[in-house]
């Protein structure tokens, strides 16, 4: 699974590629890890920016459900932002909004953060 | 199935089998050395065997055939009758052979007693001769004065032969000329007594030299050019007629601390060996070296076949015994070993295994001792890891390649020998070492075949105790699965005689334990309670949430909640308060009235249900839901209301089948369900059927990643 990063400010935005799927789901959450440590209070804010995954399984949402538990233990922000329509629909389906911030763009979540 | 780890080859008793493998090889190595150094005779038999074999491969080349052996042979005793022949005779055959003035003569004879066939001793012998006839006789001049005469005029040295024990005949010393020792008095053949000739040979010659040729094992291969005679250094035959021959006045001998070193006679160096004797390098047995003393007495033998040669005189008779063993072959006369030495020194050659050659070949055995070590034992571990890459069931190739080595190795080993021999006339002892270094290659050669059979025996053994285990564990996991699979209901035998509805349902396990789910049963006489789950997970833990998830949902139907939404609910709730794993549950729930055709769903964060109508739209019933079960605690699930009519199908599945892949990474996808739906036909067991056997062509022979679960009904009849 690839993913890149980029910093803005005090947030890291990551953009991970393609579908997070059974195949995918534990080389993705290998991929999170690192920059889920960093993710605490007082430290940086993350957002996940989803307009390059195309489909996200149970798994993946697991998979997402643990990194949002571990931000939210550590006292951290994570947001999901820009995702494709079909993965929306995934998240809409799954109420995964009760779970994660879900954003409609980048900017929308960097504002959010802003705001707060 | 679950890929077992490898259990590793027991490595320690890896590396003692290693390690004593090693150890014996320098235990065997040390032994050779040690033998070699306090007993080099132990090896006597194979190097003086590869000694004689370098005569054989090289004899030498006589070159300046300086030496000529005057022989009493067969025929000079048939002419002139038996031997010992009177002195007389001897005295003509020297003044015959001073005559053409060869540069030394040598006696290989010992004249230790009078001649009894003087006149004098004739003359006592027999009374029976008148008076005048005795006086007359013992008047004349004797034969050993005659001979006596004769050696007085030549440049002859006397035999005498050095004795460890006294007999009547033996004296405790010689007259000889004076060696000039430099060093100290080396460690030679001692010889408290020696055999001698008479005093007036002894006054009459220029010199005496001792014979000594000691066999060994039968053959003379050296010969004492000096010796300890009584405490006094003693030159051979040989040295004495060079110094003879050279008109020097007397020989210089230089030892030191590993004994003689050399000698010296003029202007020529001769290296000894320590204890002051001289290997011989044979030259091919040559009939020219040899003139007959019955030719020369004739006067047949030109003055130019002798004339500054050193001539040796020496007994060839068959009758007289005086037969050598050599490395070139047996029955070469005694004398020839003087010959042959005096030959190859003219011819400045020699043949040597000076004090550090036994060094040389210790350094030389150390040496290639711990590179075979050190190559075949590292050679085995190489082995080993093949054995291990491939599993073979032959011994690896490194023996061979080993063998190969120690091959060259002992080639060369004999190949340097050999130029030693040919070039520089050293003796390299090649044979001692071979023995000594093919035992050590043939013991650790033995440890390694020992520790390979060993360790693939082992490797075996584990081999099997993890299929063993495996096994044991498949059938644990098999049970499980059994058990799994034996909650789930069996549509075709739940409802027997139903005529409402039609159900079919299918689950198809991924590995052994998967973490999907249906179920169904009768609420009531008229409820149809269903539900299709899929956790998100594999193996063990999704397996047994699974079963806990389908006991819960069935637990909350059956005591009777208000509607699907709080039923699932109420099981989200107490699915929630234990979930160590974090794991979660997609699924679609839903109470179907089967008589009125009313329907409750509820989707918790599952793909949407297809809806296939009586006149065979399709379509997918999104709507109302929430988030997976066990992913949030306290959600209130909300109820779907839908209506079915007499020949709905409702089709619900897991994304096992959506996401079910084929060798090009391709996934089945919802297109190919709405193809399959489209066309089926839309009874529920058919519906199934078909849609599960359109992804097993899809998917070939890729194995499946995640399990797949349909589950459809049909009202049949409101």
């Amino acid at each position: 699974m690839k993913v890149t990063s980029t910093h803005q400010r005090n947030t890291l935005i990551l953009t991970p590629k393609g579908r997070i799927d059974h195949a995918a789901a534990e080389a993705f959450s290998v991929a999170l890890t690192p920059y889920l440590a960093d993710c605490q209070s007082g430290g940086n804010l993350l957002i996940l920016d989803f307009s390059e995954v195309e489909y996200v399984s149970s798994v993946g949402l697991r998979a997402l459900m643990l990194a949002a538990r571990q931000v939210k233990t550590q006292g951290g922000k994570i947001a999901i932002a820009a995702p494709t329509p079909l993965v929306g629909e995934v998240f809409e389906v799954c109420r995964f909004n009760l779970v994660l911030s879900l954003f409609d763009s980048v900017d929308a979540a960097l504002a959010n953060f802003a705001v707060e | 199935m679950r890929r077992w780890p490898t259990l590793p080859l027991n490595k320690p008793r890896a590396f003692a089998a290693k390690l004593t493998s090693r150890s014996i090889g320098y235990a065997l190595l040390a032994a050779f050395a040690l033998l070699l150094t306090f007993a080099p005779t132990a090896f006597n038999f194979v190097r003086l065997a590869l000694f004689d074999q370098y005569q054989n491969f090289s004899p030498r080349e006589s070159r300046s055939q300086s030496v000529v052996i005057v022989a009493i042979d067969e025929e000079a005793l048939a002419a002139l009758g038996q031997w010992p022949w009177p002195r007389n005779y001897l005295a003509m055959l020297i003044d015959t052979i001073a005559a053409a003035q060869p540069a030394a003569i040598g006696l290989d004879l010992i004249l230790p007693e009078a001649d009894r066939t003087s006149p004098g001793a004739v003359a006592e012998s027999r009374p029976d001769l008148s008076l005048e006839v005795r006086n007359i006789l013992a008047s004349t001049r004797s034969n050993d004065h005659q001979l006596a005469n004769s050696l007085a005029q030549t440049p002859i040295v006397l035999g005498a032969a050095g004795f460890k024990f006294k007999t009547s005949t033996t004296r405790d010393g010689l007259r000889t000329t004076p060696v000039e020792l430099q060093g100290d008095m080396p460690q030679l053949n001692a010889y408290p007594y020696v055999l001698v000739s008479l005093p007036e040979f002894q006054a009459a010659a220029k010199g005496q030299g001792l014979l000594s040729g000691d066999p060994e094992k039968g053959i003379v291969r050296r010969a004492a050019m000096l010796a300890n005679l009584n405490n006094t250094l003693t030159p051979g035959l040989t040295l004495e007629m060079l110094r003879i021959a050279h008109n020097i006045p007397h020989i210089r001998v230089y030892a030191n601390q590993h004994g003689v070193n050399s000698v010296q006679i003029g202007a020529q160096q001769i290296p000894l060996q320590g204890n002051g004797e001289a290997w011989v390098h044979y030259s091919r047995f040559s009939e020219q070296r040899f003139i007959s003393a019955l030719s020369l007495l004739k006067g047949e033998i030109s003055a130019e076949q002798i004339k500054g040669k050193m001539v040796l005189i020496g007994l060839t008779g068959l009758g007289l015994q005086d037969f050598i063993s050599t490395p070139l072959g047996d029955l070469r006369h005694g004398v020839e070993i003087h010959a042959q030495l005096l030959e190859s020194i003219e011819d400045g050659h020699f043949l040597t295994r000076p004090w550090w050659m036994p060094w040389l070949e210790l350094g030389v055995l150390t040496a290639v001792g711990l590179l075979l070590i050190y190559l075949i034992s590292n050679m085995h571990q190489i082995n080993l890891a093949t054995e291990r890459r491939r599993q073979e069931r032959q011994p690896g190739i490194a023996p061979k390649s080993a063998a190969l080595i120690a091959l060259l190795l002992f080639v060369s080993l004999f190949g340097s020998g050999l130029v030693l021999f040919v070039k520089s006339g050293l003796l390299f002892d090649a044979a001692s070492l071979f023995i000594a270094l093919f035992c050590i290659f043939a013991s650790l050669l033995a440890s390694v075949f020992i520790e390979t059979g060993r360790q693939r025996n082992n490797a075996e053994k584990a081999l099997q105790n993890q299929r063993l285990e495996a096994a044991q564990l498949a059938g644990e996991l098999d049970a499980a699965r059994r058990i799994q699979l034996g909650t789930l209901p069996v549509a075709a035998l739940a409802f027997p005689g139903e005529t409402r509805f039609e159900i079919a349902a299918v689950l198809e396990s991924a590995r052994q334990v998967g973490g999907d789910l249906y179920d169904f049963f009768m609420i009531d006489e008229q409820r149809l309670f269903f539900v299709i789950g899929d956790v998100a997970g594999k193996g063990l833990p999704a397996s047994l949430f699974m079963v806990v998830t389908k006991a819960l949902t069935k637990n909350g139907a059956l005591r009777g909640g208000k509607n699907i939404g709080e039923i699932i609910t109420l099981a989200n709730l107490e699915m929630a308060r234990e979930n160590p794993q974090m794991l979660f549950v997609t699924a679609i729930a839903g109470i179907l009235n089967v008589e009125s055709g009313a329907l409750e769903l509820v989707n918790a964060g599952h793909d949407a249900p297809w809806l296939i109508a009586s006149d065979h739209t399709i379509s997918r019933i999104n709507g109302a839901g929430g988030p997976p079960l066990c992913m949030l605690e306290d959600f209130d699930y909300p109820t779907q209301h839908l209506q079915l009519n007499t020949g709905d199908s409702l089709l619900l599945l897991t994304d096992g089948v959506t996401e079910a892949m084929n060798a090009d990474a391709e996934q089945y996808g919802m297109g190919r369900v709405n193809e399959i739906l489209q066309t089926s036909d839309p009874h529920p067991a058919a519906l199934i059927t078909a849609l599960r056997d359109d992804v097993r062509r899809f998917v070939g022979m890729t194995e499946a990643s995640d399990d797949l679960t349909l589950l459809a009904l049909r009202l049949k009849n409101i």
